[in-house]
Protein backbone atom coordinates (compact mmCIF):
# COMPACT_ATOMS: atom_id res chain seq x y z
CA UNK A 1 0.00 0.00 0.00
CA UNK A 2 1.02 3.59 -0.76
CA UNK A 3 -0.25 6.60 0.00
CA UNK A 4 1.37 9.37 -1.98
CA UNK A 5 0.46 13.22 -2.10
CA UNK A 6 2.65 15.78 -4.21
CA UNK A 7 2.11 17.65 -7.38
CA UNK A 8 -1.08 18.44 -6.39
CA UNK A 9 -2.32 14.89 -6.35
CA UNK A 10 -3.40 12.33 -3.66
CA UNK A 11 -2.60 8.80 -4.77
CA UNK A 12 -3.83 5.94 -2.86
CA UNK A 13 -2.28 2.08 -3.99
CA UNK A 14 -3.54 -1.52 -3.12
CA UNK A 15 -1.49 -3.74 -0.68
CA UNK A 16 0.91 -4.50 -3.57
CA UNK A 17 1.08 -0.96 -4.45
CA UNK A 18 0.18 -2.57 -7.88
CA UNK A 19 -3.16 -1.29 -8.46
CA UNK A 20 -4.70 2.41 -7.79
CA UNK A 21 -7.23 2.33 -5.22
CA UNK A 22 -8.17 5.92 -4.91
CA UNK A 23 -6.34 9.50 -7.37
CA UNK A 24 -7.70 12.66 -7.26
CA UNK A 25 -7.14 13.05 -10.81
CA UNK A 26 -10.06 10.51 -11.38
CA UNK A 27 -13.09 10.67 -10.43
CA UNK A 28 -15.22 8.07 -8.10
CA UNK A 29 -19.11 7.65 -8.92
CA UNK A 30 -21.07 9.23 -5.38
CA UNK A 31 -24.63 8.00 -5.19
CA UNK A 32 -26.49 11.40 -4.00
CA UNK A 33 -29.74 9.93 -4.25
CA UNK A 34 -31.42 6.81 -4.12
CA UNK A 35 -34.90 7.48 -5.98
CA UNK A 36 -37.70 4.23 -6.57
CA UNK A 37 -41.29 4.67 -7.56
CA UNK A 38 -43.31 4.13 -10.20
CA UNK A 39 -44.70 6.22 -13.29
CA UNK A 40 -47.56 5.30 -16.29
CA UNK A 41 -46.98 6.83 -19.33
CA UNK A 42 -50.36 6.98 -21.42
CA UNK A 43 -51.37 5.06 -24.57
CA UNK A 44 -49.79 6.47 -27.49
CA UNK A 45 -51.69 6.09 -30.70
CA UNK A 46 -50.97 6.69 -34.27
CA UNK A 47 -53.62 6.24 -37.21
CA UNK A 48 -53.19 6.30 -41.28
CA UNK A 49 -56.80 6.55 -43.07
CA UNK A 50 -57.12 7.97 -47.30
CA UNK A 51 -53.78 9.45 -47.28
CA UNK A 52 -53.45 11.14 -44.24
CA UNK A 53 -51.18 9.75 -41.49
CA UNK A 54 -51.29 10.93 -38.16
CA UNK A 55 -48.27 10.21 -36.66
CA UNK A 56 -46.98 10.40 -32.60
CA UNK A 57 -43.78 12.38 -32.42
CA UNK A 58 -43.46 12.61 -28.51
CA UNK A 59 -40.03 14.48 -26.78
CA UNK A 60 -41.37 14.78 -23.44
CA UNK A 61 -39.69 14.66 -19.59
CA UNK A 62 -41.47 13.31 -17.31
CA UNK A 63 -40.94 14.72 -13.74
CA UNK A 64 -39.96 11.95 -11.16
CA UNK A 65 -37.68 13.35 -8.22
CA UNK A 66 -35.91 16.50 -6.76
CA UNK A 67 -32.00 15.41 -6.38
CA UNK A 68 -28.81 16.58 -5.85
CA UNK A 69 -27.99 19.77 -7.93
CA UNK A 70 -25.00 18.68 -9.15
CA UNK A 71 -25.99 14.89 -9.93
CA UNK A 72 -25.80 13.92 -13.66
CA UNK A 73 -25.56 10.69 -13.58
CA UNK A 74 -28.62 7.89 -13.39
CA UNK A 75 -27.83 4.22 -12.58
CA UNK A 76 -30.09 1.33 -11.48
CA UNK A 77 -32.83 -0.39 -13.09
CA UNK A 78 -36.35 -0.18 -13.88
CA UNK A 79 -38.90 -3.04 -14.78
CA UNK A 80 -42.19 -2.32 -17.26
CA UNK A 81 -45.42 -3.70 -17.56
CA UNK A 82 -47.98 -3.05 -20.15
CA UNK A 83 -51.54 -3.94 -20.28
CA UNK A 84 -50.90 -5.61 -23.57
CA UNK A 85 -47.37 -7.94 -23.56
CA UNK A 86 -44.44 -4.87 -25.31
CA UNK A 87 -41.68 -4.19 -24.57
CA UNK A 88 -39.57 -5.89 -21.70
CA UNK A 89 -42.80 -6.42 -19.96
CA UNK A 90 -43.11 -9.04 -17.48
CA UNK A 91 -39.31 -9.96 -18.34
CA UNK A 92 -37.47 -8.10 -15.01
CA UNK A 93 -35.23 -5.47 -14.23
CA UNK A 94 -33.34 -3.76 -16.54
CA UNK A 95 -30.15 -1.87 -16.31
CA UNK A 96 -31.77 2.17 -16.22
CA UNK A 97 -28.71 3.80 -17.47
CA UNK A 98 -28.68 5.06 -21.16
CA UNK A 99 -32.04 4.93 -23.33
CA UNK A 100 -34.25 2.02 -23.01
CA UNK A 101 -35.43 1.25 -26.86
CA UNK A 102 -39.28 -0.12 -25.43
CA UNK A 103 -40.54 -0.54 -29.15
CA UNK A 104 -39.71 -0.99 -32.98
CA UNK A 105 -41.85 -1.12 -36.17
CA UNK A 106 -41.27 -1.16 -39.55
CA UNK A 107 -43.92 -0.09 -42.31
CA UNK A 108 -43.85 -1.38 -46.03
CA UNK A 109 -45.34 0.10 -49.31
CA UNK A 110 -48.66 0.77 -49.20
CA UNK A 111 -49.59 -1.70 -51.45
CA UNK A 112 -46.99 -4.04 -49.15
CA UNK A 113 -48.46 -3.65 -46.04
CA UNK A 114 -47.10 -7.06 -44.53
CA UNK A 115 -43.37 -6.60 -45.55
CA UNK A 116 -40.94 -4.82 -43.59
CA UNK A 117 -39.02 -2.17 -45.28
CA UNK A 118 -37.69 -0.04 -43.16
CA UNK A 119 -37.70 1.24 -39.26
CA UNK A 120 -40.29 3.53 -38.60
CA UNK A 121 -41.65 3.61 -35.61
CA UNK A 122 -39.40 4.06 -32.26
CA UNK A 123 -39.93 4.24 -29.38
CA UNK A 124 -37.35 5.04 -26.64
CA UNK A 125 -37.08 6.24 -22.99
CA UNK A 126 -34.32 7.53 -20.31
CA UNK A 127 -33.67 8.44 -16.94
CA UNK A 128 -31.76 11.45 -16.90
CA UNK A 129 -30.73 14.06 -14.54
CA UNK A 130 -29.64 17.83 -14.39
CA UNK A 131 -30.22 20.47 -12.55
CA UNK A 132 -31.59 19.33 -9.30
CA UNK A 133 -34.31 17.13 -10.98
CA UNK A 134 -34.61 13.33 -12.22
CA UNK A 135 -36.73 12.98 -14.99
CA UNK A 136 -38.26 10.15 -17.19
CA UNK A 137 -37.68 10.79 -20.87
CA UNK A 138 -40.23 9.78 -23.30
CA UNK A 139 -39.00 9.92 -27.10
CA UNK A 140 -41.55 8.20 -29.03
CA UNK A 141 -42.27 8.27 -32.84
CA UNK A 142 -45.22 6.10 -34.11
CA UNK A 143 -46.03 5.90 -37.93
CA UNK A 144 -49.30 3.76 -38.88
CA UNK A 145 -49.30 1.56 -41.81
CA UNK A 146 -50.37 2.84 -44.99
CA UNK A 147 -52.89 1.34 -47.05
CA UNK A 148 -55.03 1.34 -50.30
CA UNK A 149 -57.94 0.24 -48.56
CA UNK A 150 -60.44 2.48 -47.28
CA UNK A 151 -59.83 1.94 -43.67
CA UNK A 152 -58.60 3.67 -40.93
CA UNK A 153 -54.96 1.92 -39.55
CA UNK A 154 -53.93 2.03 -35.98
CA UNK A 155 -50.39 1.65 -34.16
CA UNK A 156 -50.64 1.72 -30.91
CA UNK A 157 -48.44 1.89 -27.75
CA UNK A 158 -49.66 0.74 -24.98
CA UNK A 159 -49.88 2.17 -22.04
CA UNK A 160 -46.62 1.47 -20.15
CA UNK A 161 -45.96 1.26 -15.71
CA UNK A 162 -42.42 1.95 -15.19
CA UNK A 163 -41.22 0.58 -11.60
CA UNK A 164 -37.96 2.30 -11.10
CA UNK A 165 -34.73 2.60 -8.37
CA UNK A 166 -32.45 4.47 -9.36
CA UNK A 167 -29.24 6.10 -7.79
CA UNK A 168 -28.52 9.66 -9.25
CA UNK A 169 -24.69 11.06 -8.72
CA UNK A 170 -21.81 12.25 -10.05
CA UNK A 171 -18.18 11.16 -10.38
CA UNK A 172 -16.40 13.63 -8.34
CA UNK B 1 -6.49 30.54 -8.36
CA UNK B 2 -4.79 26.99 -8.39
CA UNK B 3 -6.86 24.26 -6.87
CA UNK B 4 -5.53 21.25 -5.02
CA UNK B 5 -6.86 18.13 -3.20
CA UNK B 6 -6.66 18.36 0.66
CA UNK B 7 -6.98 15.47 2.69
CA UNK B 8 -9.26 16.35 6.38
CA UNK B 9 -9.95 14.66 8.82
CA UNK B 10 -12.17 15.65 11.77
CA UNK B 11 -12.44 13.51 14.74
CA UNK B 12 -15.18 14.86 16.65
CA UNK B 13 -17.54 15.06 13.27
CA UNK B 14 -16.36 11.33 12.25
CA UNK B 15 -15.62 12.59 8.96
CA UNK B 16 -12.88 12.53 6.75
CA UNK B 17 -12.76 14.15 3.11
CA UNK B 18 -10.59 14.78 0.59
CA UNK B 19 -11.42 18.04 -1.67
CA UNK B 20 -10.20 20.77 -3.88
CA UNK B 21 -9.60 23.99 -2.15
CA UNK B 22 -7.88 27.40 -3.57
CA UNK B 23 -4.59 27.53 -2.50
CA UNK B 24 -4.81 30.50 -1.51
CA UNK B 25 -7.64 29.61 0.95
CA UNK B 26 -6.42 26.67 2.57
CA UNK B 27 -8.54 26.70 5.68
CA UNK B 28 -11.78 26.29 3.65
CA UNK B 29 -13.38 23.12 4.82
CA UNK B 30 -17.08 23.81 3.31
CA UNK B 31 -16.62 20.31 1.98
CA UNK B 32 -15.87 18.41 4.54
CA UNK B 33 -18.87 20.04 6.48
CA UNK B 34 -21.47 19.82 3.63
CA UNK B 35 -20.62 17.78 1.19
CA UNK B 36 -23.92 17.70 -0.72
CA UNK B 37 -23.51 21.20 -1.26
CA UNK B 38 -19.97 21.00 -2.85
CA UNK B 39 -20.16 17.97 -4.16
CA UNK B 40 -18.46 19.12 -7.26
CA UNK B 41 -15.10 19.81 -5.13
CA UNK B 42 -15.70 16.41 -3.36
CA UNK B 43 -13.08 14.06 -4.40
CA UNK B 44 -13.73 11.32 -1.76
CA UNK B 45 -15.95 11.98 1.46
CA UNK B 46 -16.76 9.44 4.40
CA UNK B 47 -20.49 10.73 4.15
CA UNK B 48 -21.07 9.29 0.57
CA UNK B 49 -22.12 6.30 -0.77
CA UNK B 50 -19.13 4.45 -3.23
CA UNK B 51 -20.56 1.50 -5.35
CA UNK B 52 -18.26 -1.06 -4.23
CA UNK B 53 -17.59 -3.65 -7.09
CA UNK B 54 -17.85 -7.18 -4.91
CA UNK B 55 -17.82 -9.49 -8.11
CA UNK B 56 -16.90 -10.28 -12.06
CA UNK B 57 -18.47 -12.59 -14.10
CA UNK B 58 -17.90 -13.30 -17.90
CA UNK B 59 -19.31 -15.71 -20.09
CA UNK B 60 -20.06 -15.89 -23.67
CA UNK B 61 -24.20 -15.76 -25.22
CA UNK B 62 -25.23 -17.30 -28.20
CA UNK B 63 -27.71 -15.79 -29.82
CA UNK B 64 -29.39 -17.94 -32.92
CA UNK B 65 -29.73 -16.38 -36.85
CA UNK B 66 -33.09 -14.43 -37.37
CA UNK B 67 -35.21 -14.99 -40.29
CA UNK B 68 -36.42 -11.71 -42.52
CA UNK B 69 -39.63 -9.81 -42.53
CA UNK B 70 -40.08 -10.56 -38.66
CA UNK B 71 -42.04 -8.46 -36.43
CA UNK B 72 -40.72 -7.07 -32.99
CA UNK B 73 -39.98 -10.30 -30.68
CA UNK B 74 -38.62 -10.24 -27.20
CA UNK B 75 -36.28 -13.62 -25.89
CA UNK B 76 -34.82 -13.50 -22.32
CA UNK B 77 -31.40 -15.65 -21.40
CA UNK B 78 -30.24 -16.07 -18.53
CA UNK B 79 -26.35 -15.17 -17.47
CA UNK B 80 -25.93 -16.77 -14.12
CA UNK B 81 -27.69 -16.71 -10.57
CA UNK B 82 -25.59 -14.21 -8.88
CA UNK B 83 -25.69 -15.45 -5.55
CA UNK B 84 -26.74 -12.83 -3.73
CA UNK B 85 -28.99 -11.62 -1.04
CA UNK B 86 -31.02 -9.17 -2.90
CA UNK B 87 -31.66 -7.31 -6.23
CA UNK B 88 -27.84 -5.81 -6.86
CA UNK B 89 -26.67 -2.29 -8.75
CA UNK B 90 -24.67 -4.35 -12.13
CA UNK B 91 -22.89 -2.95 -14.88
CA UNK B 92 -21.79 -5.04 -17.71
CA UNK B 93 -19.60 -4.66 -21.41
CA UNK B 94 -19.77 -6.73 -24.40
CA UNK B 95 -16.06 -7.24 -24.77
CA UNK B 96 -16.14 -8.62 -28.51
CA UNK B 97 -18.41 -5.61 -30.20
CA UNK B 98 -16.61 -2.28 -30.70
CA UNK B 99 -13.63 -1.43 -29.26
CA UNK B 100 -14.80 -4.65 -26.16
CA UNK B 101 -15.83 -1.45 -23.60
CA UNK B 102 -19.39 -0.95 -25.18
CA UNK B 103 -21.41 -1.04 -21.93
CA UNK B 104 -24.49 -2.96 -21.47
CA UNK B 105 -26.35 0.06 -20.82
CA UNK B 106 -29.79 1.14 -22.36
CA UNK B 107 -30.54 -1.32 -25.43
CA UNK B 108 -27.54 -2.01 -27.23
CA UNK B 109 -27.80 -2.93 -31.07
CA UNK B 110 -25.13 -5.22 -31.74
CA UNK B 111 -26.54 -6.20 -35.20
CA UNK B 112 -28.03 -3.34 -37.24
CA UNK B 113 -29.47 -4.16 -40.84
CA UNK B 114 -29.23 -0.95 -43.09
CA UNK B 115 -32.99 -0.32 -43.22
CA UNK B 116 -33.09 0.04 -39.24
CA UNK B 117 -33.74 -3.18 -38.22
CA UNK B 118 -31.90 -4.52 -35.57
CA UNK B 119 -30.85 -6.44 -32.88
CA UNK B 120 -30.93 -4.65 -29.24
CA UNK B 121 -29.36 -6.39 -25.76
CA UNK B 122 -30.37 -5.41 -22.66
CA UNK B 123 -28.71 -6.15 -19.42
CA UNK B 124 -30.78 -6.82 -16.09
CA UNK B 125 -30.82 -8.29 -12.53
CA UNK B 126 -33.23 -9.27 -10.47
CA UNK B 127 -33.18 -10.94 -6.94
CA UNK B 128 -31.40 -14.60 -8.34
CA UNK B 129 -30.39 -14.27 -12.08
CA UNK B 130 -28.30 -11.92 -14.17
CA UNK B 131 -29.77 -11.96 -17.61
CA UNK B 132 -29.76 -10.32 -20.78
CA UNK B 133 -33.09 -9.87 -22.96
CA UNK B 134 -32.97 -9.86 -26.94
CA UNK B 135 -35.18 -7.46 -28.79
CA UNK B 136 -35.14 -7.81 -32.58
CA UNK B 137 -37.38 -7.30 -35.76
CA UNK B 138 -35.45 -8.17 -39.20
CA UNK B 139 -36.14 -6.58 -42.57
CA UNK B 140 -38.63 -7.84 -45.86
CA UNK B 141 -35.46 -9.25 -47.29
CA UNK B 142 -32.51 -9.50 -44.92
CA UNK B 143 -32.45 -11.60 -41.51
CA UNK B 144 -29.84 -11.57 -38.69
CA UNK B 145 -26.65 -13.68 -38.95
CA UNK B 146 -26.53 -16.02 -35.62
CA UNK B 147 -23.62 -13.83 -33.15
CA UNK B 148 -21.88 -14.76 -30.25
CA UNK B 149 -21.06 -11.63 -27.75
CA UNK B 150 -18.94 -12.07 -24.87
CA UNK B 151 -20.28 -10.01 -21.75
CA UNK B 152 -18.61 -9.06 -18.34
CA UNK B 153 -20.84 -8.02 -15.89
CA UNK B 154 -19.72 -6.15 -12.15
CA UNK B 155 -21.85 -6.66 -9.33
CA UNK B 156 -21.77 -4.00 -6.96
CA UNK B 157 -22.35 -3.72 -3.24
CA UNK B 158 -25.34 -1.42 -3.53
CA UNK B 159 -29.12 -3.39 -3.62
CA UNK B 160 -31.62 -1.99 -5.43
CA UNK B 161 -34.60 -3.32 -3.21
CA UNK B 162 -33.79 -2.14 -0.10
CA UNK B 163 -31.96 1.41 1.07
CA UNK B 164 -28.46 1.44 1.72
CA UNK B 165 -27.72 2.74 4.40
CA UNK B 166 -23.74 3.66 5.04
CA UNK B 167 -21.71 1.23 6.15
CA UNK B 168 -21.55 0.98 10.43
CA UNK B 169 -18.29 3.19 11.41
CA UNK B 170 -15.58 0.94 12.73
CA UNK B 171 -11.71 1.32 13.49
CA UNK B 172 -9.40 4.66 13.66
CA UNK B 173 -11.34 7.75 11.48
CA UNK B 174 -8.12 7.47 9.22
CA UNK B 175 -5.36 4.21 9.05
CA UNK B 176 -2.76 3.83 6.98
CA UNK B 177 0.45 1.56 7.61
CA UNK B 178 2.21 -0.64 5.15
CA UNK B 179 -0.36 -2.49 3.85
CA UNK B 180 -3.70 -0.75 4.31
CA UNK B 181 -5.01 2.61 3.65
CA UNK B 182 -8.68 3.11 5.73
CA UNK B 183 -11.09 6.53 5.70
CA UNK B 184 -13.62 7.33 7.72
CA UNK B 185 -13.81 4.20 9.99
CA UNK B 186 -13.86 1.77 7.08
CA UNK B 187 -15.81 2.89 4.76
CA UNK B 188 -13.10 3.51 2.42
CA UNK B 189 -10.93 0.63 2.24
CA UNK B 190 -7.94 0.35 -0.16
CA UNK B 191 -8.34 -3.67 -0.27
CA UNK B 192 -11.79 -2.42 -1.88
CA UNK B 193 -12.59 -2.00 -6.27
CA UNK B 194 -14.61 1.27 -6.37
CA UNK B 195 -15.68 2.67 -9.32
CA UNK B 196 -14.20 5.87 -11.56
CA UNK B 197 -13.03 7.51 -14.25
CA UNK B 198 -10.88 6.18 -16.18
CA UNK B 199 -8.10 8.58 -18.13
CA UNK B 200 -6.47 5.23 -19.61
CA UNK B 201 -7.76 2.26 -19.51
CA UNK B 202 -11.47 2.29 -19.64
CA UNK B 203 -13.04 -0.84 -19.41
CA UNK B 204 -16.73 0.60 -20.26
CA UNK B 205 -18.65 3.74 -20.45
CA UNK B 206 -21.11 5.20 -17.97
CA UNK B 207 -24.07 6.94 -19.82
CA UNK B 208 -25.40 10.22 -19.53
CA UNK B 209 -28.63 10.71 -20.56
CA UNK B 210 -29.78 9.26 -23.73
CA UNK B 211 -27.37 7.02 -26.03
CA UNK B 212 -30.21 7.03 -28.33
CA UNK B 213 -31.12 9.98 -30.70
CA UNK B 214 -34.57 9.58 -33.02
CA UNK B 215 -35.86 11.34 -35.65
CA UNK B 216 -38.88 11.49 -38.26
CA UNK B 217 -38.71 11.62 -41.75
CA UNK B 218 -42.67 12.35 -42.30
CA UNK B 219 -41.75 12.78 -46.31
CA UNK B 220 -40.15 9.35 -46.29
CA UNK B 221 -42.75 7.29 -43.59
CA UNK B 222 -39.57 6.40 -42.38
CA UNK B 223 -37.92 6.94 -38.45
CA UNK B 224 -33.91 7.45 -38.53
CA UNK B 225 -32.31 5.96 -35.05
CA UNK B 226 -28.52 6.47 -34.50
CA UNK B 227 -26.95 5.18 -30.75
CA UNK B 228 -23.43 5.99 -30.61
CA UNK B 229 -21.70 5.32 -27.02
CA UNK B 230 -17.79 5.72 -26.64
CA UNK B 231 -17.37 5.37 -30.72
CA UNK B 232 -19.61 2.69 -30.90
CA UNK B 233 -21.98 3.84 -33.94
CA UNK B 234 -24.70 1.85 -34.96
CA UNK B 235 -27.77 3.17 -37.13
CA UNK B 236 -30.03 3.22 -40.03
CA UNK B 237 -28.34 4.28 -43.25
CA UNK B 238 -30.40 3.17 -46.26
CA UNK B 239 -34.25 3.77 -47.65
CA UNK B 240 -35.25 0.60 -48.94
CA UNK B 241 -37.29 1.72 -52.22
CA UNK B 242 -38.47 -1.12 -53.85
CA UNK B 243 -38.41 -1.39 -57.14
CA UNK B 244 -36.51 1.90 -57.70
CA UNK B 245 -33.46 0.80 -55.41
CA UNK B 246 -31.67 1.58 -52.41
CA UNK B 247 -30.82 5.36 -51.33
CA UNK B 248 -28.65 6.78 -48.79
CA UNK B 249 -29.91 8.20 -45.74
CA UNK B 250 -28.89 10.78 -44.43
CA UNK B 251 -27.23 9.81 -40.89
CA UNK B 252 -28.42 12.02 -37.47
CA UNK B 253 -25.56 13.59 -35.54
CA UNK B 254 -25.29 12.50 -32.11
CA UNK B 255 -23.32 11.45 -29.58
CA UNK B 256 -23.84 9.98 -26.68
CA UNK B 257 -22.51 12.02 -23.73
CA UNK B 258 -20.45 9.66 -21.48
CA UNK B 259 -17.77 8.64 -18.43
CA UNK B 260 -15.15 5.96 -19.32
CA UNK B 261 -14.64 4.42 -16.38
CA UNK B 262 -12.69 1.55 -14.42
CA UNK B 263 -12.89 -0.63 -11.56
CA UNK B 264 -9.09 -2.24 -11.67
Amino acid sequence: MAFRASAGRILVTDAADQRIVFDSDEGLFSATDFVAGQITIPERVATYRDGVWNDVNNDIDHPLASVNAAADTVVGAFKVTTTTPQGLHGLGWFNGNGTYVHYVDSNGALTRPDENWGCSSVATFTFRCSGGALVLNERVILQAQGTLSDVTITLRMFAITFDYKLFCGRFV
Amino acid sequence: MAMRPKLMADGAAGKVAVFMVDENNPADRAPLDDPHSHLARVLFHSDLLYPIIIGKQSGTLNLPSRSANQDIHVVAHTLFAHGLAGQPLVFGRLTNIGNGTVPLAGSVPVQTLPYGEARWLSLGADATNVKITEMYHTHRNLGLSAISVNWEVWLTNLFLDRENPLPEPSGALLYIDGTSFKAGRGKFDATNRYLRTAATNGEFFVVKGRSIAINPLTSSGVSMWRYSVGGYVQQHTTYDGGNLGDSPATPLDFYADVVAVRTE
